[in-house]
């Protein structure tokens, strides 16, 4: 039976690893490659990273990094920010990713998702979608990290990028982000029930029951989180015992 | 006895990730693109990540079907390919098109029905229901995890050839397949942590 995962989120700035609330204060906690041994020594699902800068600075990902941290991790590794062109995705696979996290080029330009699709395969074209609440049971897509409106709803854009080839989307609800007040099920279940792909649920993860309650409540695929296993005590070991004590699996 | 392993590169796929697993299983990996040296190596492993359709174009592209036949039915040399490179095992596959594979396997490769799975790509940890006798598993508890990543699986296959399955929602998923020298996994070794080092290494070892 597939298990449901629980991804870590590392979000970057370059080449240091921040913590955001909201979509902004950032505070530096560290090196990505530390970091990243760490949850390697912890054996987790699977490794999401996300350089929450390039996409304003106009550049992409480290490949350093990435090959830093391929070089040390047996589980499948996801880099997004400021991905524009196939090309740059072609350099990022080989740098030792598994997946790509495409959002505000996708925006402007859905044929980004096809050709990576075409290119190099579904399983490896995540769409990353960063929504905003807008009113009630309203919501936003925005874009270049929480700065732009994108004029479209998370349900349509998922959809939309479902049909163009997505094999994942990643739901960030910008509310929620770093606030560990528990994830936005209307939001994440709005987009979970009209996709027949994976959906990642991301912000706002605080205690291991705020997984429990993603699982069951937004039928979700998998739930990411940054903010918990950085400034709590919890693991991802610990959040699946409490997922495990509910009946959702989870790989021991 | 050699741990060489020589790793079949058709241009696709993420090779770093299947080399440094290699090594961590105690292999000595070495690249080949040519006939020579799928000929003379001692064991094979064919990764692949991607469609079948892009795969079975790039063999043609390469001219390797012909010579990886010959080494793996006629010379007998142990073979492992994980997922797309599994898939081409098959007679044929129904991605984006329909192309012949190397038919190394009495086999097709077909789509998971989108109705018993309910989420396609089937992506994520998923633990084997039954290994099917396969010496690739020996020694791993009950039930190991593994990484998959797929929308096809290898199906409609010869009662000769070894099983193993799990479960996506209803759907029954060919997980991994061996047929005397001819071994395949449909999730990725190379991205499933300890067990999948487990069965890299029991091929190396014992293939």
């Amino acid at each position: 039976m597939l298990k449901h995962r629980v991804l870590p989120l590392v979000l970057l700035t370059g080449y240091n690893v921040v913590k955001s609330i909201n979509f902004s204060t950032y505070r530096t906690l560290g090196n990505p490659i530390t970091i990243c041994r760490i949850y390697e020594s912890r054996g987790v699902d699977e490794l999401v990273l996300l350089d929450i800068r390039a996409t304003v600075e106009q550049r992409g990902p480290s490949l350093d990094i990435i090959r830093d941290i391929s070089g040390e991790c047996f589980m499948p590794l996801t880099i997004g920010g400021g991905i524009a062109d196939v090309e740059q995705v072609r350099k990022i696979l080989r740098a030792g990713a598994d997946k790509v996290a495409v959002n505000s080029a996708a925006i402007e330009n859905p044929q980004l998702i096809a050709d990576i699709a075409r290119e190099f395969g579904s399983q490896c074209c995540v769409v990353s979608i960063d929504a905003k609440q807008v009113g009630v049971g309203q919501y936003e897509v925005y874009t270049h990290g929480g700065m732009q409106p994108a004029g479209k709803s998370p349900v349509d854009w998922a959809r939309e990028a479902e049909a163009l080839g997505a094999g994942e989307i990643l739901l960030n609800s910008i509310d929620r982000d770093g606030s560990m007040q528990g994830y936005d099920i209307e939001l994440l279940k709005s987009v979970a029930d009209v996709v027949s792909i994976p959906v990642v649920a991301a912000g706002g993860a605080g205690r291991p029951e705020h997984f429990s309650q993603v699982f069951l409540e937004a039928h979700v695929s998998a739930a990411a989180a940054a903010s918990i296993f950085h400034f709590t005590s919890f693991t991802p070991m610990e959040v699946k015992c409490e997922l495990a004590s509910r009946g959702i699996a989870v790989r021991a | 006895m050699s741990k060489e392993v020589t790793v079949i590169d058709i241009g696709i796929g993420n090779l770093s990730s299947v080399l440094k697993a290699l090594k961590k299983a105690g292999g000595v990996p070495k690249l080949t693109s040519d006939a020579a040296g799928v000929l003379a190596a001692p064991r094979l492993i064919f990764p692949g990540v991607g469609a079948f359709g892009a795969g079975a174009t790039a063999l043609e592209k390469f001219g390797l079907a012909e010579s990886i036949r010959e080494a793996v039915l006629v010379k007998k040399i142990p073979i492992l390919g994980f997922c797309m490179g599994m898939q081409l095992f098959a007679q044929r596959g129904y991605e984006n098109g329909d192309f012949p594979g190397l038919g190394l396997l009495p086999g097709e490769v077909c789509q998971l029905e989108i109705a018993k799975c309910r989420v396609l790509p089937h992506m994520g940890w998923n633990s084997l229901e039954s290994i099917g006798g396969m010496s690739l598993f020996d020694g791993l508890p009950l039930s190991p995890h593994f990484y998959f990543v797929h929308s096809y699986h290898m199906t409609n296959l010869d009662s000769k050839v070894q099983v193993s399955y799990c479960q996506h929602g209803d759907e029954r998923v060919t997980a991994a397949v061996q047929l005397e020298n001819i071994y395949g996994t449909q999730f990725h070794p190379e991205k499933s942590l300890a067990n999948g080092i487990h069965v890299l290494k029991k091929f190396i070892e014992h293939a």
